[in-house]
C-alpha cells in the first residue's frame, strides 16, 4: 500500500505543530489563552458555533493544535500509515476544530467505536476512518453536558453514554448507509450521523426539550485566514515538488478519475500528485471566496480545509467545478427571489457541495450542475431535521441528493447507450 | 462460513464478474475453495486480451487494506474493481495454453 514515509510524515506534523504553538503564544499570554480555550471546551458547540467568536484566534488555533495532535498520536499509536482517506479525515478534523470539535467532546464517540470493535472482535484500527469522522457529531456531547441546563454530575455521564452509544452504532450503520447513495456522496459518514442526529433530536423533542441551533459567528479574521489558507495551499504545492520531481506527470490521470468512494489518490496516483491536487483545490476554494465575495469565518475555514483534505480522497477540479457551478446558480436564484434566504449555511454549501463531486465525475457536467443546484436547496432543511448536532450537515443533505439523482442519471445514460446499440 | 464473510466473498466474485463482462469476456468459470486458513476464489478464463490482463494486474497489485474494507466493503459489486482488490491478501496469475487462471486469495485472519 502506498503511504507517506513515516519520518517525513512526522517531520511535517511536528513542524506544523511547532509553528501553530509558536503563533498561539505570540498572539496571547498563556493564562489568557487557557481561559479562552476553556470557553471553547464548555461551549455547547452546536451548529453554527464559530470558535473564533467564542474564544478568539489564539484559543481556536490552540484547539486546532490539541485536536490535531491528539488524533495524530492516536493514528501513530495504532501503527497506521497516512493514506488518502486518513489524510482527508485528518484535515477535516483540523477544519472542524474551528467550529464544533474539540478534544473533550470527541472522546465518548471514540469510546463507542472501541466498544464496537471489542463486541465484533475486530481491530480498533480497522475502523479508523469512521472513528476519526465520528467526531462530526461531537456537539451532541457538548450540548447535553453544557447546553440543556443539567447539573454537571447528571449532564456529563448522560453525554458520555449518549456519545458512546452513537460511536457504537456508527461503524455498522455507516457501511449500510453507503448503499443508500452508492458512494456518490464523499461525506458518507456525515449522512449516517445526520440520520442518527435526527433520531437524537426527535428523542429530545419527545422528552419536551426543543433543540435550538446556534448562530455565533465572526468575520474579524477574514484576511488572516485568507492569507493563512493561501500560504498553506502554496506550501502543499511546494511540498509536492519535494516528494515528486514532476507531480504534473500523473495529474491528467487523476483528473480522469470519477472520484467515487473509496478512491484513494495516494494509492492510485502517488504522493506528489495528490499533494499538488490538495494545493490546487485550496487555491480554487480561495478563488471562489473572492469571486462570490464571501467573508471567511471559522466554519468557512473548516469548509476549505475539508475541500483540501478530500482532494486526497476523490475531489479534483474537473469533478468539483460542475457541482459548484450548480450551487452558484441556486445561490443567484436565492438572491433574485429573496436575498434573506442567503445565509452563512448557503455560503458554506457552495464549498461543501463538492461532496457530490463523484456525480459530476461519473455522469458529466450537466448532471453535476443539477446535483449541485439541488444540494443548495436542501441544505437548510437538512439542518432543521438533524437539529444541528451533525457538523457534517452538508454530508447529510448530499446523501439524499445522491440517492435521488444517481438512479435518474444512470437510467438516462443507460437508455442512451441502449438506443445507440 | 460467517455470514459477513459469505457476503464479502459473493461481492468479490460479483465485482470481478462485472469487470470481465464489461470487457466482453463471457467464457469463464468460477470456483470458491474454503481452506482452513483462507478462501481461494479461482477464475478460469478461456481467452483474455493482453491489454485487459495488464489492466487487471494493475488493479490487483495493491494488497489488503483493512481500513477501507471496514469502511466501504458494502459498495463492492458495481465498482470497477476499486474495492475487491483491497479485500485480498494475494492474487496469483497463471497461464495454461489459452486459459488464464486467476486465484484471488483472502486469508481468514487479519494481517
Amino acid at each position: 500500500m502506498n503511504h507517506i514515509k513515516t519520518h517525513r510524515q512526522a517531520y511535517i506534523i511536528t513542524i506544523l505543530c511547532v509553528l501553530l504553538f509558536t503563533t498561539v503564544l505570540l498572539l496571547q499570554p498563556f493564562d489568557a489563552l487557557i481561559h479562552d480555550y476553556w470557553q471553547i471546551l464548555i461551549s455547547p458547540s452546536i451548529l453554527l458555533t464559530d470558535y473564533l467568536a467564542v474564544g478568539g484566534l489564539a484559543a481556536t488555533l490552540f484547539n486546532v493544535l490539541t485536536t490535531l495532535l491528539f488524533n495524530y498520536i492516536l493514528i501513530k499509536s495504532l501503527k497506521l500509515h497516512f493514506t488518502g482517506p486518513i489524510l482527508a479525515v485528518l484535515m477535516t478534523i483540523v477544519g472542524f476544530s474551528f467550529f464544533g470539535k474539540n478534544v473533550l467532546n470527541a472522546l465518548p464517540m471514540y469510546l463507542g467505536v472501541y466498544l464496537y470493535a471489542k463486541a465484533t472482535k475486530t481491530e480498533y484500527k480497522n475502523h479508523i476512518i469512521v472513528l476519526l469522522l465520528s467526531t462530526g457529531i461531537s456537539p451532541i456531547v457538548s450540548y447535553i453536558t453544557f447546553g440543556i441546563g443539567l447539573e454537571l454530575y447528571i449532564g456529563l455521564p448522560l453525554a458520555i453514554i449518549f456519545g458512546a452509544l452513537i460511536g457504537f452504532i456508527l461503524p455498522a450503520f455507516n457501511t449500510h448507509a453507503l448503499r443508500f447513495h452508492q458512494g456518490y456522496n464523499l461525506y458518507s459518514t456525515g449522512f449516517s450521523m445526520g440520520v442518527i442526529a435526527m433520531v437524537g433530536t426527535a428523542i429530545m423533542h419527545g422528552f419536551g426539550h426543543k433543540v435550538k441551533t446556534n448562530f455565533i459567528i465572526t468575520y474579524d479574521y477574514h484576511w488572516i485566514l485568507f492569507f493563512g489558507l493561501l500560504v498553506l495551499s502554496l506550501l502543499f504545492i511546494l511540498i509536492s515538488f519535494i516528494y515528486d520531481k514532476n507531480p504534473w506527470k500523473n495529474y491528467p490521470n487523476l483528473l480522469k478519475s470519477p472520484g467515487r468512494l473509496v478512491t484513494d489518490f495516494y494509492r492510485d496516483h502517488g504522493i506528489g500528485t495528490t499533494l499538488l491536487n490538495i494545493g490546487i483545490m485550496g487555491l480554487l476554494s480561495l478563488v471562489l471566496v473572492l469571486v462570490m465575495k464571501i467573508q471567511i469565518s471559522g466554519p468557512m475555514t473548516g469548509a476549505i480545509f475539508t475541500v483540501m483534505g478530500f482532494a486526497a480522497f476523490g475531489k479534483h477540479p474537473f469533478n468539483s467545478i460542475p457541482v459548484v457551478l450548480g450551487g452558484i446558480i441556486a445561490y443567484w436564484l436565492f438572491m433574485f427571489v429573496d436575498p434573506s434566504l442567503v445565509g452563512e449555511g448557503t455560503k458554506l454549501a457552495l464549498l461543501f457541495v463538492t461532496g457530490l463531486a463523484p456525480v459530476a465525475g461519473q455522469y458529466g457536467l450537466i448532471p453535476g450542475m443539477v446535483a449541485g443546484f439541488l444540494h443548495l436547496l436542501i441544505v437548510p432543511f437538512a439542518l432543521s431535521f438533524q437539529g444541528g448536532f451533525d457538523l457534517y450537515n452538508n454530508g447529510f443533505a448530499a446523501g439524499f441528493i445522491a440517492a435521488i439523482t444517481v438512479p435518474i442519471f444512470d437510467l438516462i445514460i443507460h437508455t442512451r447507450e441502449v438506443r445507440r446499440g | 462460513m460467517d455470514r459477513k464473510e459469505e457476503e464479502k466473498i459473493a461481492k468479490i466474485v460479483g465485482e470481478m464478474t462485472h469487470y470481465l463482462l464489461k470487457h466482453n469476456i463471457q467464457l469463464f468459470d468460477v470456483k470458491v475453495h474454503h481452506h482452513e486458513e483462507s478462501y481461494v476464489i479461482i477464475f478460469q478464463i478461456e481467452s483474455i486480451n493482453q491489454e485487459i490482463l495488464i489492466d487487471l494486474k494493475d488493479k490487483m497489485k495493491y494488497g489488503r487494506d483493512e481500513e477501507i474494507e471496514a469502511y466501504g466493503w458494502t459498495l463492492m459489486g458495481n465498482t470497477d474493481l476499486e474495492i475487491a482488490p483491497r479485500l485480498l491478501d494475494n492474487v496469483v496469475f497463471e497461464q495454461k495454453d489459452q486459459m488464464t487462471i486467476i486465484k484471488l486469495i483472502r486469508n481468514k485472519h487479519e494481517r
